[in-house]
Parts: C-alpha cells; structure tokens; sequence
C-alpha cells in the first residue's frame, strides 16, 4: 500500500510541473435573477476541444490552459449559454451570472443540465432529481418530498409506507449517509416516517450516490446522499409559501447587501392536531401531533476571495396526549464554512459542522414525572480543497475529524417521584479521515476519477467498558479515563470510476469503492422509529466494510432528447449487524450483548429510460435486485433474503405540459413486497398462544402497487400593459406567482399490506391472517404562491 | 414503547383511512413438537409441568396434550423429585417448594426424546409495601370518577443482577398485562413503580406477585412478549430463546417470589 500511495503522489507531482506556464481561467458563475451559485456549470473551449471545467459546490471553475485567444462557451442546467471571445495572455477572472432558459414570453421550454451530461460524465451509480420535477410529482397529502420522490429512480427503494427510511442497491436503511449542508442527519423522518425532514423549499440540489463515491465522502456502507440548501437570493426580497391540507410553509430570502451577501429562511409547520380535535374519539381530541421545521441559512462575501456561510436546520416532532404523556424528537444541525481562494487554482473550504439528535418521552405530570431520553451529538471540523491542476485534471484532498457523542439512555424523575434512577453511561469517539481523489481526462474519450481515503475509529473514555462472551453476557468490565482510547480501527478505501466514451451518443463506465462504516444504527424494528439508537464501534462492535462494483452502458438517443442507461453491481458486507432472538434495544446498557454480526450480498441490474424534452417527460425505471443476509445463529447459518430483498421494482413517472400553465403528472409504483417472517405453527405457553417460526424472512409480503395524480394549474405569469414610449401592448412578467396543486394518492384504491398479522378470530377461536393497510384514496391539495 | 408508538400510528392514521382484511395466506406446517411449560415457585403447590404439542397455524386451539411422559426435578443436593400425570398434560408434585438460590434440573421423556434444562432459582425478591394514588379528572379518568393508581415499592438486591416479572390481579382475576423489568437502572436502590394501566375501583382488593428470576428466563419472556405482540414496531418475529436441551419448545423456570395484597377503601 505504501508504494502505491508513493506513485499516487509521485503521479500528482508530475501533474503540478505539467501544469505550469499555462494561464487560468477562474470565476464564479452565478444565477441572474436570485443570484444562487451553479454548482456544476461548464466552462468549454470551442478551440479546445474535450477541454474544459466544472464549478464546484461553491460555483467556483478554474481552467488552466496554455495562452492564446479562444471562443469560451459558459453552459449550465437550464440557463442560456453564453458564447465569448477571450483574449487569454495572462490569468483572467470571469465572473457571469446566467439567464434562466426559457424566459421568452408565451413559450415553455423544458430543459435539463447539459444533455449529454449522463454520457460525458465519469459518474456513475448517482441519482440526481430536478427540484422543478418534485414540484410536479404528486406525493401524500401534496407534501412534496425529496426522499420520496428519489425512491422513484432505480436502486433506491421505499421501506414502505410509514417509513422515509430507504434502500439502496440492498443496503439497510441505516448504511446511507444523508448530509444536508455537510451535517449527517441521523434521523431524517417526521410523523414516523411519513414525512421527511427536508423542507424542499429550503433546497438547491440534491445528489444520490448509489456507489463509487467520491473519495470525499466516507462512514457509511450503502449510500451518500447530498443536499444543498439554497443560498438565498442576493438580488432583491422574494418570499415564498405554501398552504396545503397538512402542513403550512413560508420561505424567506433577501440580501444582507447587494450582490456580497443573502439569507433564506424558511419554516414548516403540520397541523394534523388540528383534525384530531374533530375525531370522536375522546382520547384523540386530547392528543397533540405535529412536527415543525425550520432551515436558515447566510453567506457574506468578505472579498475577492473570501467568502462565509452559515447554515442550520432545527426540526421536532411533538407527540402528546393531555399534559400526561409527552414524546418529542428531533434533529439540530448546524454548518459553518469559509471559503477562501488560494491564487486561481486553488479552492479551499473550511467547515465547521454540528450535528445532533435527540427523543425524549416523558410520563406524568407536575412533579410527578418521569422522562425518559437518548441522543447522538456531532462536532466535526473539516477541510477540503479543489485544485484545479490543468485542463486535464481535477484533484480534491482534505481531511476531517468528528468526535461524537452517543447518550443511550437519560432517566429523570420529578422531585414528588421521590426516588432517582441510574442513567446510561455515555460513550465517546473520534472518527477522522484524510483523502485524496483526482478527475483526469487520460484520452479525449476516456476520463478516470481515481481517489484514496483513509479513515480512523478510535473510541475513548471516560466510562466503563464490557466485554462479552459469545453468548452475549457481560464477562468483564474496565474503566477508562478522559480520552483514553478503548479500542481503534482504521481503514483504506479505493474509489476508482471511469467513463470511456464509445461515440457521441453512448459511453461505457465502471466502478469500484470499498467504504468502512463505524457507527451502526440499533433498531430492533422492521420499521424506522425515533427510538432508535446510534452505537459507536468499540471493543465488541468490529466496523461493518463493503466492496461494491458496478458496470454501466449509456446511451442517448434522438439529439439527446432520450437517455437510456442500464448498470449492474455487486455488493459485498461483512460484519453487518442483526440481533439476538428476543433482543431487548431499547434502554439496555449492555445492548452490544445484544448483536450479531454476519456477512451480506447485494446484486442486480438497474434500468432507466427518461424523456428530458418536450411537452411530455418522464422516465421509466426497472429494478432486479437480490440482497441476502447470512449470520452463524440465524436461520441456521443458511444464506437468507433480507428484508428490503425485492426482487422487481418498477416506477413509472410521466409529467405533460398541456400549456404553460397547466401540467399533469402521473407515477405508478411496483415492486415484490418485503421478505418477512411469517409463523408455520403455534403453541400454547402461559394461557397464551404462541407463534412458532421456522425460517427468518421465509415469506413474503403481498405486492405493491400504486398510482398517483396530480395536476399544477399556475396562474397567468404574464400581465398586459402598455408601453410608455411604444404605445404599443407589451406583456410584462407579474411579479406575484402562484399555483394550485391538485393530488390524489393511491388513486385506484389499492389496499397495500403495511403489516399482516395473525389473530384469533373472537367468534369462531379460529386463527386468521389479518392485512391492515394504512391508506386508501388520498386527495390533497395545495396552494403555493412567490413574489 | 412498540405498544406506545403503534398508539401514535392509529391514532394518526385513524383520522383519514385504514382498514383491516382477512387475507387468504397459504403457510407452511412445521412439524408438530413437544412444548414444555415448567413452572417451579418457592410456595407449595404452584409448582407444575404442563406438556402439550404444538399445530398448524390455522387449526384450532384444542392443543394436544402429553399424559405418558416421565417428569422428574433434581435439586443440587441430588435429591430427585417425581410429578407424576395428574391429567390433561399436567404433571404436579404438590408439597414440592423452590428454595431461594438453588439449582434445579429437570428431565421430560416424551415422544421418544429427552428435554433437560437446568436453573438456578435467585436470592427471595421483598415487596416493601403498596400504595394507591386517587385519580379524579386526570390521567384521562372523568370527572366524578374515581380511579387507583396503585404503586408498588421494593428494594432490588444489588449484590446479583435481578430480573423480575410482576403480576397483578384484581378482585382474583390476573390483569391481562404483566411487568417484566430488570435492575439496570435500579441496582440496589429503593424504587417505587406505577401500574399504568391497572387501575383498581374502590373496595377493589389488589393482589401483586412479584416472580424473581434467572436472565435465561427473562430473556424468554422477553421473546415470548414479542413474540406475541408483534406488529410493524416489532423486532423480526422470533421462537423466545429457550432453556431447554432437545428438541422442545418451552422454557423450565425455577423462581423466588414474593405477595403482598391490599383493600382499597
């Protein structure tokens, strides 16, 4: 390893002397109208070609080229290109904000980011979503969700409804890492499950990879998911909101001052409480439901090259019943970040980053009380760089250090309570990682992201430590100081993808990353719940570790207006978590007793066709996917499906614009419901009757299917006024949008199985299989305005 | 908590539309097997050996009963102790009594196999006293009703990790629920428990048994309790992990308990 790490930087070096005598080209581009950051705008030259540059998060390109005059062309995701001369004998700064596409008055025009962009791009395994497309596709109560509507592309996979928990490429739930703003957020569900935490108002981008990630991402198995919140609109005052049956939002955005700096703020509130109080039933008038949210965000440019950003999410879910019972939970985050130029080549971030999740449940009231409550904590400090080497090569290094905090159990009682409780001991940890990642343009044709990333576990102290024996009983115990450490793992992960372009129409790209993950989610439900606890890997707990390989072909078609793609993987875990029959999670102190550890395989075949252009778009995504679990003390050790194991997956998605102002869209999901573990007999113990397994996940859960509605009716964009000078009838954009948001649900009444249980029939004593499916038709609707 | 959280979900979803079915699900038949039910308390004649079989999902409830099995208890001065049948599957000794931190073994022969398990009954568990609190218009009681909230106080011995499984009845009748809990956030301290959900009626008499037992026991309670109240919250639905060796399903437990009782005015 040493010696490859050797010509990893001998071949960096070699890049940095090819690089000199050139000039560079660096700038930020920007968006006219809110001035937002493009992330992912082009930088091409025409004299050049196969030569050119990407901005990155921050909407900052840098292209180094030898000197010259070129024609520069500036492209970006649905924004007029701009076309220049240049005149190119020293180092130049060009800063552009760009035009949204389509602002002629009267016409449509449906675009997406560069069209062959899927093609040309050495990425492969990423999910990328529209937000435009989440406005238009119908979702529960016309909520719109971002998870949810990622669970419409392959390889990502809904737990089903009352989970926002999802699957990717046969991974748990637990094994995706979701960031917003750079913060994990370790619970990313509200209402159990039905609603998630990300506010898309509040949301610029939205990027899934579903395997071969960037060497800068690291500590889960399965999946990062990247979200961006908006920066807020330099320009001018624009507010924003919506009133829908459930919930209510309101979007803020203003310059702190012109063109230097801007804030968002933006919050959401449920009132389901309030149709409780309509129900009959006396106990559900007295309960109190709802979960609120809040995104902020700031940025303020100190200069030509530096830049601040601060940006915070605090969302909670309140559940009560009168003042006798209280359950609340939440997640806080918190990111602050410097950017700062190093010369035109060199871009650096420097981020501070806070992150926490807590539940608390409280019984009784006054001083009667008892309360209950665990949480994970968060500080991370980080720091990336992009160098933009020459118009070949793009590097990415930078490290970072979390310590985190996991407090599994917090008892308080009321002083009338008259007795105390023992708490839970807190454990402690730092997990660091340093990395390394290069984009090269090795051909015109060929292009390699290859990268390197070390990552180190270590838990320390205080507290005292158990030690197990294989029966999962508590053998020993040892107690550790501040900061000692108790246990260490580390590990190396290769990330290497690259994309060799067949012609101009189709590319061919492969694969590989090994990732490590050091903190394991320990649930012993079927569902996602926010009781659910984060355990650090520690003396008992080995890091789970995944090797994934993936193959692509992609191929465009009809001037790029279709794009086709299909990709098979293979997955391989080891040391992944189950538990011990009868495992008691919750408030257990010894919980590590409590789990098994054992070995996964993931493998299937990903099929997507999208329409990007014209009156109708939409795609059509195919998943055939097989994802098994094998554990020495389960299912006597034989390999078994595991839950999220779902043999087809199928979403259909189509959106028409009949004319400017309205678009209808349709979805319709099906996939092979979840393997679970159904009983082949019964007994009796304790006057009571049992039920009798055989094999884990032995079964399966009757398919799913469903199809949703919706239709966007905006109302007239344009006003008629006449022209001072002219005289003449002009038509002018109104300053004031708005639309109506009309959906319905599982619009053919499909009763989808959320659980199938076996009950004793009170009549006949006879034992039946009884489906509860939650939800029937569901209309909803919505209005959202913008000025 | 699962009991709680399923609460939020009815609660939630009531509101706008569930519906429940009786589904056709064709289920495999495991092969039917010896069930052990042994039960073994430090009191005089609550002790017993209940042997049935287990059958198919959706047949009746009239489960088969095992009356040719030999049952014998061994306690650790090697004294061994027969239950002879006494009728329908239940085997009975009844001047046998567990005494406190003592180890017992059991042996079944039925349907050609031997089952054998082996337990150590823990120190006798001290109920310290019971207590009631009146409820007028709180706690989701009416006004003009009135409810007792009874509490229970004890002491856990914290020299040995305890595991306890409480019962309560009610006018002679077991309450449908039963509290199992061990001393980890207890351990050896003076503690008081409310039994939510139990509340007694004037001139009610309450009676509480407090069963003390092994970990191997009260991990089988907890399977058995999910086991039994499994829904969506649940963990993968599993057999409670016996102390049993053969091919039985069952547990043998050998338990300190102690009773107390009281009349509400």
């Amino acid at each position: 390893m040493q010696k490859l790490l050797w010509s990893v930087i001998f071949v960096f070096i070699a890049f940095f002397t090819y690089g000199q005598g050139n000039v560079t080209l660096s700038g930020n581009l920007k968006d006219e109208e809110t001035g937002e950051d493009l992330i992912g705008a082009r930088v091409v030259v025409a004299e050049l070609p196969g030569v050119g540059a990407l901005t990155n998060d921050y909407g900052f390109y840098s292209l180094s080229i030898a000197p010259g005059t070129y024609t520069v062309t500036i492209k970006s995701l649905g924004y007029e290109s701009v076309t220049l001369e240049m005149d190119l004998s020293t180092d130049k700064t060009y800063d552009l904000e760009m035009t949204v596409e389509g602002k002629v008055f009267g016409t449509v025009t449906v675009t997406g980011e560069k069209l062959d962009e899927n093609i040309t791009s050495a990425e492969m395994g990423v999910d990328k979503i529209n937000m435009k497309d989440i406005e238009n596709i119908p979702v529960l109560f016309g909520e719109k969700d971002i998870l949810k509507t990622l669970q419409l592309l392959p390889g990502v996979k809904s737990a089903g409804e009352g989970s926002a928990g999802f699957f990717v490429r046969g991974g748990s739930a637990d094994q995706n890492l979701i960031l917003l703003d750079e913060a994990p957020v370790y619970n990313a569900s509200h209402l159990l499950g039905f609603f998630s935490v990300f506010n898309s108002d509040a949301l610029k981008d939205v990027k899934l990879y579903k395997g071969g990630a960037p060497a800068e991402f690291g500590g889960r198995l399965s999946s990062v998911m990247d979200i961006k919140m908006k920066e807020g609109n330099s320009k001018r005052l624009s507010v924003s909101g919506g009133l829908g049956l459930i919930s209510s939002k309101l979007t803020i955005e203003a310059p702190i001052v012109k063109d230097k700096g801007s804030f968002i703020v933006s919050a959401r509130r449920t009132y389901a409480d309030i149709f409780l109080r309509l129900s009959k039933d006396e106990r559900a008038q007295n309960s109190i439901l709802y979960f609120y949210d809040l995104n902020a965000k700031a940025n303020y440019r100190l200069g030509k090259k530096d830049r601040i950003f601060l940006s915070g999410y605090f969302g909670r879910d309140n559940f009560g019943f009168a003042d006798q019972f209280g359950f609340d939970w939440g997640n806080a985050t918190g990111t602050f970040r410097w950017n700062h130029l190093y010369g035109d080549r060199l871009f650096g971030n420097t981020s501070v980053i806070f992150s926490n999740y807590n539940y608390k449940i409280k019984f009784g009231a006054g001083e009667e009380t008892f309360q209950i409550g665990s949480e994970i904590q968060d500080i991370n400090i980080k720091e990336d760089f992009d160098f933009f080497i020459n118009s070949k090569n793009t590097m990415s290094f930078g490290g970072n250090i979390i310590h985190h905090t996991f407090r599994p159990g917090e008892i308080e009682t009321g002083s009338d309570i008259g007795f105390t409780l023992n708490d839970i001991e807190n454990r402690y940890s730092l997990e660091s990682a340093a990395y390394i990642s290069n984009e090269q343009k090795i051909k015109k044709r060929w292009k390699v992201v290859y990268g390197l990333r070390y990552s180190n576990f270590t838990q320390i102290g205080p507290g005292n430590i158990f030690s197990y024996d294989l029966a999962g009983n508590v053998t020993d115990t040892t107690a550790f100081d501040d900061w000692e450490p108790v246990s260490s793992y580390h590990g190396l992960s290769p990330r290497l993808s690259t994309n060799f372009s067949i012609d101009e129409k189709s590319s061919l790209k492969a694969s590989y990353a090994r990732t490590y993950q050091y903190i394991h989610l320990v649930s012993n439900s079927t569902a996602s719940s926010p009781t659910d606890i984060w355990v650090p890997s520690s003396n008992n707990i080995e890091p789970q570790v995944a090797d994934q390989v993936s193959v692509g072909y992609f191929r465009n078609f009809y001037d790029n207006m279709l794009e086709f793609s299909v990709e098979i993987y293979y997955k391989d875990m080891r040391r992944v978590i189950d538990y011990r029959d009868g495992a008691e999670v919750t408030l257990n102190p010894a919980v590590e007793g409590e789990l098994l550890y054992g070995i996964g395989r993931a493998y299937g075949l990903e099929l997507l066709l999208k329409k990007r252009r014209g009156k109708f778009t939409g795609w059509v995504s195919y998943t055939l996917s097989r994802s098994e679990r094998k554990f020495d003390d389960i299912n006597d050790g034989a390999w078994y499906a595991a839950r999220q194991d779902r043999t087809h997956d199928i979403s259909i998605v189509g959106m028409y614009n009949f004319t400017d102002r309205i678009t209808a869209s349709a979805t319709w999901v099906y996939y092979t419901g979840n393997a679970v573990t159904f009983p082949s007999g019964k007994y009796s113990i304790d006057g009571q009757i049992v039920n009798l397994y055989s094999e884990r996940n032995g079964y399966r859960m009757p398919d799913y299917h469903r199809l949703d509605l919706g239709v966007t009716l905006d109302n007239k964009k344009f006003k008629t006024v006449l022209d001072a000078e002219s005289g003449k009838e002009v038509q002018v954009e109104k300053r004031f949008e708005s639309s109506w948001n009309f959906s319905v649900y599982n619009a053919y009444g499909r009763e989808n199985a959320y659980s199938i249980s076996f009950q004793e029939n009170a009549e006949t004593g006879q034992t039946e299989a009884v489906q509860l499916a939650l939800f029937k038709i569901i209309p909803s609707i919505s209005y959202n305005f913008k000025f | 908590m699962r009991i709680l959280i399923f609460f939020i979900i009815i609660l939630s979803f009531q509101v706008v539309s569930s519906c429940e079915k009786v589904i056709d699900l064709p289920l495999n038949d495991a092969e039917a097997t010896l069930v052990v039910e042994a039960v073994m308390k430090g009191c005089v004649g609550a002790n017993y050996v209940l042997l049935s079989k287990s059958r198919s999902v959706y047949e009746g409830q009239n489960f088969e009963k095992i009356e040719d099995a030999t049952v014998t208890v061994t306690d650790e001065g090697g004294v061994v102790f027969d239950f002879p049948h006494q009728g329908n599957g239940l085997y009975r000794l009844p001047n046998f009594s567990v005494e406190p931190s003592t180890q017992y073994d059991i042996e079944v022969n039925a349907l050609g196999r031997v089952v054998t398990a082996t337990c150590l009954s823990p120190s006798k568990p001290k109920i310290d006293s019971l207590t009631y609190l009146t409820l007028t218009g709180v706690f989701g009681v009416p006004e003009g009703d009135t409810l007792n909230l009874i509490s229970f106080h004890s002491v856990d011995n914290g020299a040995e990790k305890n595991y306890y499984l409480v019962k309560i009845f009610r006018n002679g009748e077991e309450n449908s629920g039963y509290y199992l809990g061990n001393d980890d956030f207890i351990n050896g301290i003076y503690y008081e428990a409310q039994f939510f959900g139990s509340e007694a009626e004037p001139r009610d008499t309450v009676f509480v048994e407090m069963i003390s037992m092994d970990q191997a026991n009260y991990n089988y309670y907890v399977g058995l309790s999910n086991n039994i109240n499994s829904g969506p919250f649940s963990a993968a639905p599993a057999n409670p992990p016996s102390n049993l060796n053969g091919n039985a399903l069952g547990f043998f437990g050998a338990y300190s308990t102690d009773t107390i009782s009281i009349i509400l005015p």
